[in-house]
Order: structure tokens, then sequence, then C-alpha cells
């Protein structure tokens, strides 16, 4: 190494480099999708260990370069949902979904709960009632107070 | 890592931030880190290399290496958030980057790491090696993930000879300001 340069001197000498800013920035402001694309690389990752595959090894079930899935696993270019998918098929894992993704089909997504209180019998009929959840939650707190209350549910 | 290595200074944030760049290389050490730590891959071979580490005396409380990924990305996004707070002097309440570094006392060498424990949530084994300079001029040498008390694993020897060689080299001018240091967040 040389050695005929002062600490001021190199300081003098160096190269502003803002590129390092402007990726943070971008991270920041995309913290959300990188940190999705993250864990879709590691949960890939630890899938091919899992499974016992080289990175090869999958680049050619999905007929694509091993660069590209390198990249991907290294979040330096994030694979598209169609691709998500693709690698979803090969591995036979879930990496992508909607969250409560129902058919609509779906017969039953509530429950009816019937209740009493013998002792507020004289009181308004909201004492004898029923509710039904999710939709509706609200018990009154005499019912609640009462020891002889008693509920019935269809669940 | 060849003796000596000739490298130039990248200024990050005039004045307070520099990072060491070796010939030959296209990147900073500063880059060279985030990268790396912002790389699951990267990260996953690492931790399974290093595993004996990780689980040796359950310092880590016995984390998987994929859950050791999920951790360094958080304690990387940080240190990130941390030091582009201090480049846009958004320092309302904010500390100077020397309240971040800590004196790394090795042999005769005073260095500083980037301290980043107090107060975090994650685990805290990130570490950025650099050269104090002056009060709150700091040059980065390296970094690396420290597992275990002590430099003497493999990748962490390495930074250590990288931060040696470049306080040898700064201390060779009539700069008298010159201390090591190693910085958590």
């Amino acid at each position: 190494m040389e050695n005929d340069k002062t600490f001021k001197q190199l300081i003098k000498e160096s190269t502003f480099d803002n590129s390092w800013k402007e990726e943070f920035q971008f991270q920041s402001e995309n913290e959300e999708a990188e940190d999705l694309y993250f864990e879709i690389s590691l949960r890939i990752i630890e899938r091919l260990e899992e499974l016992g595959w080289k990175k090869s090894d999958l680049a050619e079930k999905l007929g694509v370069s091993n660069q590209y899935i390198s990249k991907i696993l290294k979040t330096i270019q994030n694979p598209s949902i169609t691709t998500i998918i693709k690698i979803q098929n090969a591995l036979e894992i879930k990496l992508i979904g909607i969250p409560n993704q129902q058919p609509k089909t779906q017969s039953k997504n509530q429950i009816t709960v019937k209740f009493k209180s013998p002792g507020l019998m004289n009181y308004p009929k909201s004492y004898l009632g029923e509710i039904i959840y999710p939709s509706q939650t609200h018990l009154t707190s005499k019912w609640q107070e009462n020891q002889k209350s008693s509920y019935q549910c269809d669940c | 890592m060849a003796e000596n290595r000739k490298f130039e200074l990248v200024c990050l944030i005039p004045d307070i931030l520099y990072s060491v760049k070796y010939e030959g290389e296209s990147i900073t050490e500063f880059q060279k880190l985030f990268n790396n730590w912002n790389n699951p891959l990267w990260l996953h071979k690492f931790f399974s290399e290093n595993v004996a580490d990780l689980n040796g005396d359950n310092t880590w409380g016995g984390i998987s290496v994929g859950n050791a990924v999920r951790d360094t990305r958080i304690q990387a996004k940080e240190m990130k958030s941390t030091i582009l707070a201090i480049s846009n002097g958004e320092s309302a309440n904010f500390k100077l980057l020397s309240d971040y570094f800590q004196p790394l006392i090795s042999g005769k060498i005073k260095t500083l790491e980037w301290d980043k424990g107090k107060g975090l949530l994650h685990h805290n084994w990130l570490r950025i090696y650099a050269i104090k300079c002056s009060k709150n001029t700091f040059v980065i040498t390296g970094g690396g993930i420290k597992l275990t008390r002590g430099m003497s694993s493999p990748h962490l020897r390495e930074e250590k000879l990288k931060l040696e060689q470049a306080e040898k080299y700064l201390r060779s001018g009539d700069d008298d300001q010159i201390d090591l240091c190693y910085l958590e967040l």
C-alpha cells in the first residue's frame, strides 16, 4: 500500500457518492413490497434446501436461466406474479395469496346465539332475544350480570 | 485478503461519513455490507455455515437459520433508516453519529463499531467497523455479523485486518486524532 498520503489528502481526493442514499430511500419508500420479495426469496431458498434441490433444478423446471433464479434469490430482480405462481407449483408451496379468499358459495359464515334471563322477563324484549355473530355482537350488561341467564347457539 | 490493498475514500455524508473502496472493487465496503445484509441467499448461506455459532451456547435463543436471516434484515433496515436520517439532517433530537459508535479495544488498537443493541427488539449482531478520524468523522472499513464474543471467527478476523491496515495507513500522516471503532445500531 502506498504510504505517502495523509488522511486530509485522502479526504480531499475522495469522490462523493450519493447512490447509496437513493437506494436506501427507495427501499424505505417501498418497504412493504421489498419485505414481501425478501420473504418470498427466503421461502424459496428454504424449500430448495428442504427438497435437496439446487438453483439449477428450479431453473430447469421453470425453463429459465440459472442467473435469473439467482437474481430472484438475491432479491436483485423481483419476479412477476406469473413467475411466483410457477415457482409455487414447481416447489409445491404457497408463496402468495389473497387474504380471506373464500368461495362465493360459502353456505355458513355466521352463528346465531339465543339468550334469555328469567329474572328480567318483565324488562323489554331485548333480554330475551338473539344476536347474530359476527355482524352483531352486542350483549346487554344486565343479561350478563344475571346469574340465571343462559344462552344457546346453533354452532 | 491480500496484504495492504490500495484503497481510496468515498464520501457518503460530507465531513461525517466516508467509506473505503478497495482498488479493483466496483463498490465501497459500506455498500457491500448492505448489499449482503439485504441478500437472502447470502444471509442464508452465512448462517448455515455458522450455525454452530448461532446456536452454540444459546446466546441467541436457539433461533433458526431462517429467522436469523429475517432478524438481520430488520437490523439492517434500522441501521439504514438511522444513517439516512443523519444524511438528511433530520435531527430535531438526533444524535451525532459518534453516539452510535463504540470504542473497540483490541490490543493496542482502539477501534469503534456501530452499537445497535440498546432498546431494540431484535438481535444485535450487525457491526460496522470504522476509523474515527475526528470528533464526528468516520471512515468505514467493513463490517460483519458478530455471533460470538471477540473477533476470532474467520470472517471477523478479516474485517479486523482491514481495520488495522487502514488505521496503519491513515496514521502515517501527521493526523493524531485517529482511533478505531465499531458501530452498532
